[in-house]
């Protein structure tokens, strides 16, 4: 079911229009990304949806009612705000900061702090820790989780992010990528992100909304965006690699293998001659967790350095990416608590971005 | 208190300033010693006074014991014994004055340079004793002890006052004369200031409101505000008093409230507009700085305009409205001396009476509460603003 429709949309400054005709239908559960450069009219069609601009021509449709018959701070409380600056309020401990909104409604403080405490929780935050700290006292990365859980105290259906994780260094924002990930898969809310960057909106979102100078250029899954860009603003956009691109948006366990394992001590199988058995085994400790490599016929001995390994959630990118940094031959997969799971080459990277692997199914 | 706790209790530069001044006010004459409060005086120095040589000895050592102990960490009350010398120092000197006088057998003495000299010395030293915080003794005793020694010198000042041993001393003198009329004037003096500077918050902050949204209102208030600064106060307490003369001749209404040309009226009003400008052009620059982040989340939440004004908006810009207040209130304190010159009493009473008699301690009595008021409110406006500035980091 659409939750949102923009029914040619538009807005005008002075004599420019930064978003003509814009017309969009966002289904309920799924993440839309609106991608563009600056001045394409990205964050103008997202301030329409909670009416911090109006259209100039064109309107928009909310639960299929027209969105200007809603008041617009009743709306906003409905609808959740993430910002790249964040905007925490400093005067306010994370906690206050989480409960915005819920005490704008009303709710009982002991009510919406409970549910603050669970949305720390849920964005990857201790509570126990965090509840009482300064937005000072946090990093860009903290503060941005707190922007998150702040965002969906009050439940939301609708989650409206403006370049939510464009502030922080890559490393962070993989890791708030992902944590978002998991939250969404848990919550299914509708969310409606402004990015510029091609890598987030290809992993996050079901679909992107391609923009330039105010109009749509393709709105299609990000499989497609990638492989049949429309014309050559788009080919541009989604640049050379988008190959490369398309990996991010595969789990890396989909093609891996089991690891071919041996514990420390024991010595591994020695080569049969023919090619089929593997060139090195995984040295694992007692519990399973990798120590180190070891060559066929050889003794199992810790290894110099920690072997590389992913997250279980890791995609075909970063796995890509570890193997050009640190070259080696093998990826572990390991779970939670550092027990390989899955072992992936060069080689399965490569059979999986010929073959058709790549689609817009469930991550 | 954690702030001042925090600061080194005397510089090398106050110390030095400090010792200037005792020696300075060693080699002046200290009091005029006369026959009565108009006729000119006897110069005396501090050399003839047991009491003022030993005062002025006994400030010196504090101001080195300060800071001896101030470059190194001690243990216990060693700190306080400083303090304890600067206190003891101040009563003697005081008092000293009037010892003159009755040693000389004339009737009254008035304070001579040395005596402001070793005053503003002593003003210097009053912060030592105040040295780095120390791991052995907790601030908190420490503290509590401090303030139990500025009680106890304050009931031996009071005791000394009520025994009569500032009954030679000609400004004492004046205002044991005034009676309960110092306490009225005061009163009106407090009265006239707070009001002023309330009725200046309530009117400075929806202007600053106005101004840090940068419509033509704003700038226009703050343009008033700026030329009321810039009129002499003399000036606008004149041109007020024809202006509310007339307000009450055509509302007679309002002459039943106490409006008229002169009296509280117009100095109330001419207050207020003084202390309008230094509070809105610091609320206004304090709420320009508010992030722009905070703001527009504010607005993405759902906060109403009034909402985001005062719960986010308004709390981030307090610190920079309160430097602005403190500014305010020191000076409409300050002003309020002028105050008598329209009929509205206050500390200018005094001022403006001793300086027709002619009778310079009568004006002292009218300054010294006005100095000590003004450095109290500059301490209890600096307190707040820093708390506030901790509150919204």
């Amino acid at each position: 079911m659409e939750i949102l429709r923009y029914e040619g949309a538009g807005k005008r400054y002075g004599a420019a229009w930064a978003l003509r005709d814009f017309t969009l239908g966002i289904e309920e559960g799924t993440i839309t990304a609106l991608i563009g450069p600056s001045g394409s009219g990205k964050t103008t069609a997202l301030r329409m949806a909670n009416r911090m601009a109006e259209p100039d021509e064109g309107g928009l449709r909310y639960e299929g009612r027209e969105l200007r018959s809603y008041r617009p701070e009743a709306l906003r409380r409905r609808m959740g705000y993430v910002i790249q600056s964040v905007g925490l309020f400093p005067h306010w401990t994370v906690l206050q900061n989480v409960c915005a909104v819920p005490r704008l409604l009303g709710r009982r403080r002991r009510e919406a702090e409970a549910r603050a405490d669970e949305l720390l929780a849920l964005v990857g935050l201790d509570p126990a820790r965090y509840r009482g700290r300064r937005p000072s006292e946090l990093s860009g990365g903290e503060a941005q989780r707190v922007g998150v859980a702040r965002a969906l105290a009050a439940d939301p259906p609708l989650l409206l992010m403006d370049e939510p994780f464009g502030a922080v260094d890559p490393l962070q924002r993989a890791k708030l990528q992902a944590s978002f990930l998991e939250i969404q898969k848990r919550l299914r809310k509708t969310v409606l992100l402004v990015t510029h960057d091609l890598d987030e909106a290809v992993r996050l979102a079901d679909r992107v909304v391609l923009m330039r100078a105010g109009l749509v250029v393709q709105a299609d899954t990000p499989a497609r965006l990638l492989a049949e860009p429309a014309g050559e603003f788009a080919r541009d956009f989604v640049g050379e690699e988008r190959s490369l691109k398309r990996l991010a948006r595969v789990a890396a366990a989909s093609c891996a293998r089991p690891p071919a394992t041996v514990p420390l001590g024991a010595d591994a199988p020695a080569a049969d001659g023919s090619c089929d058995g593997p060139a090195v085994y995984w040295a694992v400790d007692g519990r399973g967790r990798p120590a180190g490599f070891v060559r066929p016929g050889a003794r199992a001995k810790p290894g110099a350095e920690a072997p590389s390994v992913l997250p279980l959630g890791a995609t075909l990118k970063e796995a890509l990416a570890l193997m050009l940094e640190d070259g080696p031959e093998l990826v572990g997969l390991v779970d939670e608590e550092g027990v390989l799971r899955a072992e992936l080459g060069l080689a399965d990277i490569a059979r999986a971005s010929s073959q058709a692997v790549v689609t817009d199914g469930p991550r | 208190m954690a702030a001042s706790e925090a600061s080194p209790g005397l510089g090398r530069l106050g110390a030095a300033a400090a010792l200037v001044l005792f020696i300075a006010a060693a080699l002046t004459p200290f009091a005029e010693l006369k026959l009565n409060r108009i006729v000119r005086g006897e110069p005396v120095g501090a050399w003839d006074s047991p009491a003022a040589l030993t005062g002025l000895a006994l400030a010196a050592a504090a101001v080195g014991l300060s800071r001896a102990t101030s470059r190194r960490e001690t243990g216990g009350l060693a700190p306080l014994v400083p303090r304890l010398l600067v206190r003891a120092a101040a009563l003697l000197l005081l008092a000293a004055p009037a010892l003159m006088a009755g040693a000389h057998g004339l009737g009254r003495a008035s304070p001579g340079p040395g005596f402001w000299l070793a005053a503003a010395g002593l003003a210097a030293a009053w912060r030592s004793g105040r040295a780095r915080p120390d791991p052995a003794s907790p601030p908190k005793a420490r503290r509590a002890l401090a303030a139990a020694l500025d009680l106890a010198a304050l009931t031996a000042l009071v005791i000394l006052a009520l025994g009569g041993a500032f009954d030679r001393f000609s400004p004492y003198a004046e205002f044991a004369a005034q009676g309960p009329r110092f306490w009225d004037e005061l009163a009106r003096h407090l009265a006239l200031s707070l009001g002023a500077f309330f009725a200046a918050a309530a009117l400075a902050l929806p202007t600053a409101a106005l101004a840090a949204r940068g419509g033509p209102l704003g700038s226009g208030l703050t343009a008033l505000a700026g030329a009321a600064q810039n009129v002499p106060s003399l000036a606008l307490f004149g041109l007020l008093l024809p202006a509310l003369a007339a307000l009450a001749d055509a509302l007679p209404g309002l002459r039943v409230l106490g409006v008229s040309g002169i009296g509280p009226a117009p100095a109330l009003v001419a207050l207020t507009l003084y202390a309008l400008l230094p509070m809105v052009l610091a609320g206004a620059a304090g709420l320009r700085m508010v992030d722009p982040g905070a703001r527009d989340a504010a607005k993405g939440l759902g906060y109403s305009q009034r909402q985001a004004f005062g719960r986010v908006e308004l709390p981030l810009a307090l610190p920079s409205f309160l430097s602005g207040a403190r500014t305010a209130l020191v000076q409409t304190i300050g002003t309020a001396t002028v105050a008598a010159l329209v009929g509205a009493g206050g500390m200018g009473y005094f001022v403006f009476q001793g300086l027709g008699q002619a009778a310079m301690d009568m004006v002292i009595v009218g300054v010294v509460p006005v100095v000590a008021l003004s450095a109290l409110a500059d301490r209890l406006m600096g307190a707040l603003q820093a708390r506030a500035e901790r509150y919204v980091r």
